[in-house]
C-alpha cells in the first residue's frame, strides 16, 4: 500500500514540479542518481547479473543482425545515447569508485566492434561540455532541443572524423572547398 | 543510524516508550545502557572495530578511579595519557604513519567521550567535586546513544542528578507535544534546510572552479562564502534539536548547543551561542585555569589584561585543532582564536579610548550592533574554509578569482550580511511583540502545530521524492 501511494504520489504534477525545482542542483540530481536503481544497473562499476544478462541478449540480437547485413555488404552503425545520470556524472568528472558512468558504453564497444560493427563513441565528448545534463529534462530524463543539438554536433565529428571513411574524404573535401 | 534519519528517529521514540514503562532509575538505567549497546552494535561493521573504543573507556575508567583515589596526585600523567592515545586512535597527521593501529575501527563518538572522560578525571581528582562512579554508571553516561555521536557534552553531574532521580523530569503531553515539534524541526533543518544549502554550496563550488565568466565567480564565490556557515548551523543544529528531544521523552534533559548565533554581534558573543557546551567546556577546563595559573605567576599590572587574551587565543585554537586532525583545522584553531582574541583587543582599546561609559554607549548602538553581527558571521564564514576545504580544495578557490575581486566579495558579504540579518532580527522582534496572553503567537501552541504539520509534511514529501539516505552529520566525524 505504501509503494502504492508512492507511486501514485510520484505521478502527480507536484511531484514532478518539485522533482524538476530538485534536480535543478546537478550534486542533488548525481546523489538521486546514484542512490537508486540505476545507480545498482547500469552505472555501476561490475554491471549486475540483469545487466548482463541484457548485454549477453544485446550480443546475440546485434551479431545475427550484423551477419545479415554484412552479406548485404552493410555495416551497422552503433551508438549509445547517455542518459541524463551518465552525462552528468562525465560532465563533472569524479565518482566514487563503485560507479563508472563509462562502464556500458565500454562493453557496448567491445560488442559492437567484436561482431564487425562501428560504435561512435560520444559519451567521452561529454567531459569538455560544462553542465552538458542540462540537455536533458530533468525529470523526464530525455534530451531536450539543446541537447538533441549536443548529440547530432557529436555525431557529425565521429561520422566525419574517421569513423566512415568516405565521410572523413567528403569532411576534407568541404574543408578545401572552404 | 549515525544520522538525523527516520530509523534513527523511531529507534530513539521506541527506546522512550520503553524507558517510560517503568520511572525507577534501575529501569530506565537498564533501558539507556541496552539501548547504547544496541546503538553501537547497529554502526560498527565488525565486533573487533569496537576494540580500540572499549580500551579507550576502560583507560578513562582507570583514570577516574585513580583520581578519586590519589587526588590531584596523578592527574596531570593521567589526563596526559588519555590526552595522547585519543590523539593516537584520531590518527592526527602529524603523528607518524606506521604508529597507528592497521586495522580499521570505529571512532564515532571519541572525541565526546574524551571530553566527558576528561572531565570526570579532573572533577574527581578535585577537591571539591569528587563524584563517586560505578563502572555501570560510568558507561551509562560516556556511552550514552543520545550523546555520542555529536553531542551535547553534558556534564556527569547533570546526567546523573536526571538519570538516577527517584523522580525524574515529568513528562506530561504538553512536554510530549513540544518535544514531538523538535524532533520535526530538528528533521526538517536537516534533511531539507541542510540538504538544499548543502547541494547550493557544491554546485557552486564547482562553478566557482569551472572555466567560466568573471561575473559568475563572483557571484559564485559570494554565494559559497553566504551558504556554508546556515549549511552547518542546520545540519547541527537540527541532529541535536532531534537527540535533546529524544532524551527529554526518556525523561532526560540535556545542555542546550545553540542559541541563535548568528544573532552574535561579536565573536566573543557568538561562541557563547555556538556548540555552546563544547565552548563551555574548554572555558572551565582550559581558559579558567590557565587564566589562573598565568595570574599567579606574573603580576606585573600592565601584562595582566593581555593574559586574558592570550588564554582566549589559546582555549578558541584548541576548539579548531579538536574538529580534525589534518593542518587545515590548525588554521581553523588560529582564525578561531584569533577572531576572539582580536575581538577581546578590541573591546579593550575602545574601553580605554572611550571610557567605559562611552564604551557602553557604544556597544549599545544598533547600527553598530548590526555592523558587528555581519562582521563576526563574515569571520566565521571565512574561518570555515579551512573547516570544510582542503588545501587543494582552498588553492582552487582562492585561486578562482583575483585578490581585488576577493576583498570585493567579502566587503559585499560584511554588507549584506549585515543588512539581512539586521532585517532579520527587526523582523523577529516584531513577530515576538505579537502577543496573546499565553506570550508571543507565533510561539503558541496553535502556531507550533502549523509550522511542525507543514515542516514535517515537507520533509516527508522530499525524503519520499528523493529516497535517498539521511544527509550525514558534519559533527560526526569529529
Amino acid at each position: 500500500m505504501w509503494s502504492r501511494t508512492l507511486i501514485r504520489f510520484d505521478k502527480t504534477s507536484a511531484a514532478v514540479l518539485l522533482e524538476h525545482a530538485l534536480y535543478t542542483s546537478r550534486n542533488q540530481y548525481i546523489k538521486s542518481v546514484l542512490a537508486g536503481d540505476d545507480a545498482n544497473s547500469y552505472l555501476a562499476a561490475d554491471l549486475d547479473p540483469q545487466w548482463q544478462n541484457r548485454l549477453h541478449y544485446f550480443e546475440q540480437e546485434f551479431a545475427s543482425i550484423a551477419a545479415r547485413a554484412k552479406e548485404k555488404n552493410i555495416r551497422i552503425v552503433v551508438v549509445l545515447v547517455p542518459s541524463r545520470g551518465q552525462a552528468a556524472l562525465v560532465s563533472r568528472g569524479h565518482w566514487d569508485p563503485q560507479f563508472d558512468p563509462y562502464k556500458l558504453d565500454n562493453d557496448m564497444r567491445q560488442i559492437v566492434v567484436r561482431n564487425g560493427g562501428i560504435y561512435l563513441d560520444i559519451l567521452p565528448s561529454y567531459r569538455s561540455i560544462p553542465y552538458a545534463e542540462n540537455g536533458f529534462y530533468p525529470v523526464d530524463g530525455h534530451p531536450d532541443a539543446d541537447g538533441h543539438s549536443v548529440i547530432a554536433k557529436l555525431l557529425v565529428q565521429q561520422l566525419t572524423g574517421g569513423a566512415i571513411p568516405a565521410l572523413n574524404a567528403e569532411k576534407t573535401t568541404m574543408d578545401k572547398g572552404n | 543510524m549515525d544520522s538525523a534519519s527516520i530509523q534513527f528517529v523511531l529507534f530513539g521514540l521506541a527506546i522512550a516508550i520503553l524507558s517510560n514503562f517503568s520511572r525507577s532509575a534501575a529501569w530506565r538505567s537498564a533501558v539507556l545502557m541496552l539501548a547504547s549497546l544496541t546503538f553501537l552494535g547497529l554502526v560498527a561493521v565488525h565486533p573487533i572495530t569496537l576494540l580500540p573504543l572499549a580500551g579507550f573507556l576502560a583507560l578513562g575508567y582507570v583514570g577516574v578511579q585513580i583520581s578519586q583515589r590519589t587526588g590531584s596526585r596523578w592527574m596531570a600523567f593521567t589526563v596526559t595519557l588519555i590526552l595522547l592515545i585519543y590523539i593516537w586512535l584520531k590518527r592526527y597527521t602529524f603523528l607518524p604513519e606506521n604508529i597507528f593501529l592497521r586495522f580499521p575501527y570505529l571512532t564515532l563518538g571519541l572525541s565526546y567521550i574524551f571530553f566527558r572522560v576528561l572531565h570526570l578525571v579532573i572533577d574527581s581528582g578535585s577537591e571539591s567535586q569528587k563524584p563517586r562512579i560505578s563502572l555501570f554508571n560510568y558507561l551509562l553516561y560516556t556511552i550514552n546513544f543520545t550523546t555520542i555521536v555529536s553531542g551535547p557534552i553534558q556534564r556527569y553531574e547533570n546526567f546523573a542528578h536526571d538519570q538516577f532521580a527517584e523522580e525524574p523530569p515529568p513528562l506530561h503531553p504538553g512536554i510530549v507535544g513540544l518535544q514531538f515539534e523538535r524532533i520535526i524541526r530538528g528533521l526538517f533543518k536537516v534533511n531539507v534546510l541542510g540538504m538544499l544549502l548543502q547541494n547550493m554550496q557544491e554546485d557552486t563550488l564547482e562553478l566557482l572552479t569551472q572555466p567560466m565568466p568573471e561575473s559568475v565567480k563572483l557571484i559564485a564565490a559570494f554565494r559559497l562564502i553566504l551558504i556554508y556557515p546556515f549549511f552547518l548551523y542546520c545540519n547541527f543544529s537540527g541532529y541535536i534539536d532531534i537527540v535533546i528531544a529524544l532524551a527529554r521523552l526518556m525523561r532526560m534533559q540535556l545542555p542546550e548547543n545553540f542559541d541563535r548565533p548568528f544573532s552574535a554581534s561579536s565573536f566573543l558573543d557568538f561562541w557563547n551561542r555556538w556548540h555552546i557546551t563544547l565552548s563551555t567546556w574548554l572555558k572551565t577546563y582550559v581558559y579558567n585555569p590557565s587564566l589562573l595559573t598565568l595570574m599567579r605567576r606574573i603580576t606585573l599590572r600592565a601584562i595582566e589584561p593581555f593574559l586574558g587574551v592570550f588564554c582566549f587565543f589559546v582555549t578558541f585554537f584548541l576548539v579548531g585543532i579538536w574538529h580534525g586532525r589534518t593542518s587545515e583545522f590548525a588554521i581553523f584553531g588560529i582564525l578561531n582564536g584569533g577572531g576572539v582574541a582580536g575581538n577581546k583587543l578590541w573591546q579593550m582599546s575602545l574601553t580605554n579610548w572611550l571610557g567605559r561609559k562611552g564604551y557602553k554607549a557604544l556597544a549599545a548602538n544598533a547600527v553598530y550592533i548590526a555592523f558587528g553581527r555581519g562582521l563576526t558571521f563574515s569571520w566565521f564564514a571565512f574561518a570555515t574554509f579551512w573547516f570544510w576545504a582542503s588545501w587543494k580544495e582552498l588553492g582552487a578557490i582562492f585561486t578562482s578569482i583575483g585578490v581585488i575581486a576577493w576583498l570585493t566579495v567579502w566587503l559585499a558579504v560584511w554588507l549584506t550580511a549585515t543588512a539581512i540579518l539586521a532585517v532579520w532580527e527587526w523582523l523577529r522582534n516584531r513577530l515576538m511583540s505579537w502577543k496573546s496572553s499565553d506570550g508571543p503567537v507565533f510561539l503558541g501552541r496553535y502556531a507550533r502545530v502549523i509550522y511542525a504539520t507543514v515542516m514535517g509534511f515537507t520533509f516527508l514529501i522530499v525524503n519520499l521524492l528523493l529516497n535517498q539516505p539521511a544527509p550525514g552529520i558534519v559533527y560526526k566525524k569529529f
